[in-house]
């Protein structure tokens, strides 16, 4: 390959560099725009992923879902309608009519063990930190801060547990 | 005039060997061989080597503390100036790539696109970790690939070949794990996954003829993978290979996938069409016997759904198998190449381990049954050393 040809694919390497991934950083903070809800949460387990540490639970909307729709024979993806209750969101029904007609809502598919998913299972914290929440119990004050978008689509901004945010302190919120 | 090498200061003693070894052979004459030597001297002396290593190990040193104390706060940077850092390292790594291109010397650039290479799946992994995202990784992974891919083509080495496939291998192994390919693995011994995968040795084969011309150091890593992965292939095969359910499997068996070895016998045929006009006429016979044996083999692969005629089975699958690495020593010997050799005999090692480990189903009668084997095979390899041997003396005694 001679240098010049070679100089242009490195520029539009540099172009696609760019675009994408410029993109996505703006498409990712587009979304978190709306105003955050609190979700309620269960089940804590930290764990290593390679360079970073996570903390993986279950959105109490899952169980919740459940009790009004079994994922089992049932289609997907379902919208669930959710309301707040003493500042948090919890499911209150399935969504039968266009996207109007319950606001806000969430989306959730089927996982490979026919429960349902709504998309956020973890949440990066501080090595230091992930293994605080190891001993934490579900309550009022445990929750994940996230925006939700017009199509359903979770978005985690942050995760409080007991009142403390273990979110990184430049977080966007 | 000196008929010794130089006092043995730096010229190594491999090569001194290799000097006394031609000479012998009348290759070389004693004034070429001092000269050689001299020269080999000459290019290993002074601390150039000594300056180098320490200025290494000294950049080495720093980059590795500057991202230690990065990590140590990395709580306390906000999202932004990750994200703002990294994009510039990225770009960077490129602007790099692009200044150096004209100089003569294109390891400096290649150094900046393999960088480059490393950059893109740092930024996906810090944008997933800043906005909490998760799913299935072999995106990322096919995604690293694909950025991956110019870098291969512009770069002069073949290193960033070697980054390309090596993340596309994983890409496709990740999504298979994503579909569960490997439960059936231990289960019904559905060698899909093998199969993909040595097809997959089979592409990256076909390509290097067709990349060689525009590219010799892609189609060398091209061939260095292929066999890599296939060789990985046929071990695996080796070992996984059987023929009753396993006790580990705890989920219930998937339907078996044919198509997996349906592509695999494809692309291995494609592969034999063209081994067969491109390598010489006296290799044929071993291309063809590789081809019926790996015919036969997946054939015993697919006919043995059910368990009637177990001994028969293993018996027919082992004696497949241990042909197919004989064909592919004897093709590779013949061919020149010592590496295909030694990972046939590697494979069928391993084969007869496992044949033995699957009758015996115990280590004692596998151990007495392996001592027994390498015995008859020593016996083998002295009794034909010592034809090899005595064959040209009585050869020169019928001759007079």
């Amino acid at each position: 390959m001679s240098p010049t040809l070679g100089k242009r694919v490195v520029l539009a390497l540099a172009l696609v560099d760019l675009v994408f991934f410029g993109g996505w950083i703006a498409l990712e903070e587009s979304l978190r725009r709306g105003g955050p809800i609190h979700l309620p949460i269960e089940g804590y387990d930290p764990r290593d992923l390679l360079s970073g540490h996570y903390v993986r639970f279950q959105l109490v909307a899952v169980r919740e879902a459940a009790s009004f729709l079994s994922p089992r024979g049932t289609s997907s993806p379902q919208m669930f309608c959710i309301e707040a209750r003493g500042g948090l969101y919890h499911v209150k029904g399935v969504r039968t009519g266009s996207a109007s007609s319950c606001l806000p809502f969430l989306r959730a598919t089927l996982d490979e063990w026919a429960h349902w998913d709504f998309g956020v299972d973890r949440f990066y914290v501080d090595e230091r930190l992930a293994n605080e929440v190891r001993w934490i119990q579900a309550n009022p004050n445990t929750y994940l801060v996230a925006a939700v978008d017009d199509r359903g689509v979770v978005h985690p901004i942050d995760l409080v547990v007991n009142g403390n945010s273990f979110g990184s302190k430049g977080a966007s919120r | 005039m000196a008929s010794s090498f130089p006092a043995r200061g730096r010229c190594s003693v491999g090569i001194e060997r290799k000097l006394a070894a031609w000479k012998k052979a009348g290759l070389l004459t004693e004034e070429q061989a001092l000269a050689i030597a001299r020269h080999e001297e000459s290019q290993a002396s002074g601390t150039r080597w000594l300056v180098w290593g320490i200025a290494s190990v000294g950049g080495l040193a720093i980059a590795v503390g500057i991202i230690s104390v990065i990590a140590a706060h990395w709580d306390v940077i906000p999202d932004k100036v990750k994200l703002a850092a990294c994009g510039a390292l990225l770009l960077a790594s490129l602007y790099g790539a692009w200044r150096t291109s004209s100089l003569e010397n294109l390891w400096p650039r290649d150094l900046f696109l393999l960088f480059h290479c490393g950059m893109v799946p740092a930024t996906i992994g810090l944008i997933a970790q800043v906005y909490h995202l998760s799913g299935h990784p072999w995106r990322a992974v096919a995604l690293c690939a694909a950025f991956a891919l110019p870098a291969a083509l512009v770069a002069k080495q073949g290193l960033l070949t070697d980054v390309f496939i090596g993340f596309l291998t994983v890409a496709l192994g990740l999504l298979m794990s994503e579909y569960h390919w490997s439960d059936n693995l231990f289960g019904s011994g559905d060698l899909r996954d093998l199969f993909v995968y040595a097809a997959f040795g089979w592409v990256l084969l076909l390509s290097v003829s067709a990349i060689r011309r525009a590219h010799p150091g892609a189609a060398t890593a091209a061939r260095r993978w292929g066999i890599g992965v296939l060789t990985f292939t046929i071990v695996s095969a080796s070992v996984i290979w059987a023929t009753t359910s396993s006790q580990w499997s705890i989920t219930p068996p998937r339907p078996v996938l044919q198509w997996p070895l349906v592509i695999f016998l494809a692309t291995g045929a494609m592969l034999s069409v063209q081994l067969w006009w491109i390598r010489a006429p006296a290799l044929r016979a071993g291309l063809a016997a590789i081809a019926l044996l790996t015919l036969f083999l997946c054939g015993a692969l697919v006919g043995r759904a059910d368990e009637s005629n177990l001994l028969l089975r293993q018996f027919v699958g082992f004696g497949l198998f241990v042909g197919l690495c004989i064909a592919v020593a004897v093709t590779a010997a013949g061919s020149g190449s010592k590496l295909g050799t030694n990972l046939a005999t590697l494979a069928l090692a391993m084969r007869v381990f496992v044949f033995y480990l699957e009758r015996a189903k115990n280590l004692m009668t596998t151990g007495m049954g392996l001592i027994g084997t390498g015995v008859v095979c020593l016996a083998i390899a002295y009794a034909w050393w010592r034809l090899r041997r005595t064959l040209p003396v009585a050869a020169r005694i019928a001759g007079a």
